[in-house]
């Protein structure tokens, strides 16, 4: 005896259902629970200790009148948006030289992937090293070369251009999402623009940047969000300092959890900050709709 | 051979459905099972910020004897690193999961004891006759609030400043006396400092820059929130920290502004301690020859033993001055939260670990130092310094007529750090030569953040 049609649905909806059950289950238990549970804090007062106690809007009105708040949204800002181009520059050209035919370019994939796949505390102390001002040898290439020496990320000037420089390490990520889009485009529009006469940066501009926008815009939006949360090397290796120039938003965050005990304002916190990746990441859909271009759509 | 059955998605599930209930069944009745007599026994939690290798083993050592004294109690022993310890203690607490017995640095006990969370341990040390004075003096100072006992120091640390004498001699200096003051110690700095053509710091030919061969003194932050040892210079020149009941900082006073200035001045025109970013990453500047002072408890004296330096090294008093002469003393403590479970267990452990016996093996292995007055002459390494007893022991037996003082590190300390760092940084980067104004902002946010614990 077969199952009516409707039946059939019912019964393949409840399949699916069952098995997208685990992530459903982990999204909701640890994200949205944990999300809503910081909702309701930031209104509250709470140091972990004793029980939390409803304050209103109050810890929302504390943000505005904190200045390591907006020193850490500053320098969170500076560093995302410096740091997120000149990683997709850097990505996509070296998503470019590996997409060429050459001899052991597997090599060079992996070569290039393997840093983004090392642990953030390994590179850390790496860097850590390398940009020691003492016996660091970016300072001993420098002083070699005859250029000033820096402090690297003991300076307050230079610090944060230091650890945008160090993210360049783990470009990695991006770089093999772009080689994906570029392997995806279809040689035949590269051999029309050929025979059209078009030169390798014409080629480029009117090919492969269009074909590739979508991988751009998703690269960057993604490379936004994890740029505002940048934590771990700052943790590491700074600590916020010299001077406050490294206290980037999530590392305010963690002190102001679980250093100084308040939960309650710093879950305050986390929420503009999702506020701020959320704004920051609409404008970047809204503008895409400018700049990106999907395979089907009008030119 | 049989023939492979096609399993449709629903059977597969159906299967691992029952699968895992099978042995979720069988779990809870394997638990059920469990020995009696595990049951029977009252369990403590502990956690404690422990180094890996020697410093968790001798712990684990110290559980293993209490557990085979008191069998009636089985401890629940958790490691951690420093750092993380810091994070995971709050948030066990918030967590409702509040271990039995805690460890307490003094520069956090104030910050859990101004919350109430801590146990006031004073009944228990009357109902057993454990007495303060059986212990270093000062260090209940530091563990106490309101009256009330917060944790028992478990060790010690009495800061001297350690010099290396090879490097004096090669400078022509003689060694500090006991009674030098703070001018004799900056010179001797200065002198000890050696750039890269091999000038002194008191040469009129001194060029300073990022490729010194020497500094003076390992850098020591001059505030009050790294360490409590700096306050033995500030109570030298006849100031302090805080007035008496901690609701205002003194550091707007001259002693404090001299002091300040003298080492903004010794880092930034001297150059005669190196910079964070010249001494990073590359060990203790002391121990690697790249200073010759540092400002140190025993453990100085315990490294280079360990490590074999190849110079002559000694111990003397941080220098004295108007206010006197003082061994500045920092410790630990064990302590129970109010809401742990079993106290008294937990009570019988804490004991059992500040006990003379325990405290007497912790002073032989040289490393740590002890907090029992009885038990510190353990600490003393063969052959020892000339500096090591007067500096590390006598002070704490009274044998000494130097001052011991201990650091009662106020509540709110991240908040007092972050004040520091907002002013003090530029201070101490040379990028702000404005040692008074910078004292005037901080006290403003400090005693606000006072003011409020």
């Amino acid at each position: 005896m077969g199952m009516t049609r409707a039946g059939m649905r019912r019964r393949e909806a409840l399949d699916g259902y069952l098995f997208i059950a685990p992530w459903l289950i982990g999204f909701v238990v640890f994200v949205a629970g944990p999300m809503v549970g910081a909702l309701t804090l930031s209104f509250m007062s709470w140091d972990l200790f004793s029980s939390p106690e409803w304050v209103g809007l109050a810890n929302y009105r504390q943000l505005a009148d904190d200045p390591l708040v907006l020193k850490s949204l500053e320098n969170t800002a500076f560093y995302t948006f410096l740091s997120v181009p000149i990683n997709l520059v850097v990505a996509l050209m070296a998503a470019m030289l590996l997409n060429t035919q050459v001899r052991g370019v597997a090599l060079f994939r992996t070569a290039f992937y393997l840093p983004s796949v090392m642990p953030v505390v390994a590179n850390a102390v790496l860097w850590f090293w390398v940009l020691n001002p003492e016996v660091g040898i970016a300072n001993a290439l420098l002083r070699r070369l005859g250029l000033p020496e820096s402090q690297w990320l003991y300076g307050v000037a230079s610090a944060k251009p230091t650890f945008i420089m160090m993210g360049l390490w783990g470009v990695g990520n991006t770089m093999i999402i772009f080689l994906a889009g570029l392997q995806g485009i279809p040689s035949s529009l590269y051999d029309a623009a050929l025979i059209d006469g078009a030169n390798a940066w014409q080629r480029f501009r009117a090919v492969t940047i269009p074909l590739l926008s979508p991988v751009i815009l998703f690269n960057m939006v993604i490379g936004v969000i994890g740029s505002f949360q940048i934590f771990t090397s700052a943790y590491l290796l700074t600590n916020g300092g010299p001077n406050n120039a490294t206290l980037f938003s999530v590392l305010y965050l963690f002190r102001l959890g679980f250093e100084q005990f308040q939960m309650g304002y710093a879950a305050a916190f986390a929420w503009l900050i999702f506020a701020v990746i959320l704004v920051f990441t609409l404008i970047q859909l809204k503008l895409s709709t400018r700049w990106t271009y999907y395979e089907g759509q009008e030119a | 051979m049989s023939a492979s059955t096609p399993v449709s998605r629903r059977q597969l599930l159906k299967q691992t459905s029952k699968g895992a209930a099978a042995l979720g069944l069988a779990s809870i009745v394997a638990a059920g099972a469990a020995p009696a007599i595990v049951q029977a026994k009252t369990k403590i939690r502990m956690i404690t910020p422990a180094a890996l290798g020697v410093e968790r083993d001798l712990y684990q050592s110290f559980i293993d004897e209490f557990q085979k004294e008191q069998s009636e109690i089985a401890v629940d022993l958790s490691f951690e690193a420093w750092d993380d310890y810091m994070t995971k203690l709050p948030t066990l607490f918030a967590g409702g999961a509040v271990p039995d017995v805690v460890h307490q640095h003094m520069s956090i006990v104030q910050d859990y004891g101004s919350r109430g969370v801590l146990e006031d341990l004073t009944q228990y040390m009357q109902k057993d006759g454990i007495k303060q004075e059986d212990y270093i003096p000062a260090l209940f100072e530091a563990f106490s609030r309101d009256g009330k006992v917060l944790g028992i120091p478990k060790d010690s640390a009495a800061w001297g400043i350690y010099y290396n004498k090879d490097k004096f001699d090669e400078a022509g200096l003689a060694y500090p006396k006991d009674d030098w003051t703070f001018d004799d110690f900056r010179l001797a700095a200065r002198t000890l400092t050696i750039d890269a053509d091999g000038h002194r710091g008191v040469d009129a030919s001194f060029k300073p820059g990022n490729n010194q061969k020497q500094w003076g003194l390992s850098w020591v932050t001059p505030g009050p929130t790294e360490s409590e040892n700096v306050r033995g210079f500030i109570r030298a020149r006849g100031g302090d920290w805080y007035d008496e009941n901690q609701t205002q900082t003194l550091i707007t006073a001259q002693p404090a502004l001299d002091h300040f200035q003298m080492f903004h001045e010794m880092r930034c025109g001297e150059h005669s301690t190196p910079s964070d970013a010249l001494s990073a990453g590359q060990g203790d500047p002391f121990r690697q020859g790249l200073t010759a002072m540092a400002v140190a408890f025993h453990n100085m004296d315990y490294f280079l033993r360990e490590e074999k330096a190849k110079f002559k090294w000694d111990v003397t008093f941080i220098p004295s001055g108007p206010g006197g002469q003082f061994v500045p003393v920092g410790a630990s403590s064990w302590a129970i939260p109010a809401k742990a479970k079993n106290k008294d267990a937990a009570w019988q452990l804490v004991k059992h670990l500040t006990s003379k016996a325990v405290q007497t093996q912790i002073g032989k292995n040289g490393r740590w130092g002890v907090s029992q007055k009885d038990s510190i002459a353990t600490i003393l390494p063969e052959n020892p310094s000339s500096g090591f007893k007067k500096v590390h022991i006598d002070p704490l037996t009274g044998e000494s007529d130097r001052t011991v003082i201990a650091f009662r590190f106020p509540a709110n300390q991240s908040k007092i750090q972050q004040a520091y760092a907002k002013h003090f940084d530029p201070i101490w980067t040379c990028d702000n030569d404005n040692v008074p104004g910078a004292a005037k902002e901080t006290k403003s946010e400090v005693d606000t953040i006072l003011g409020k614990s």
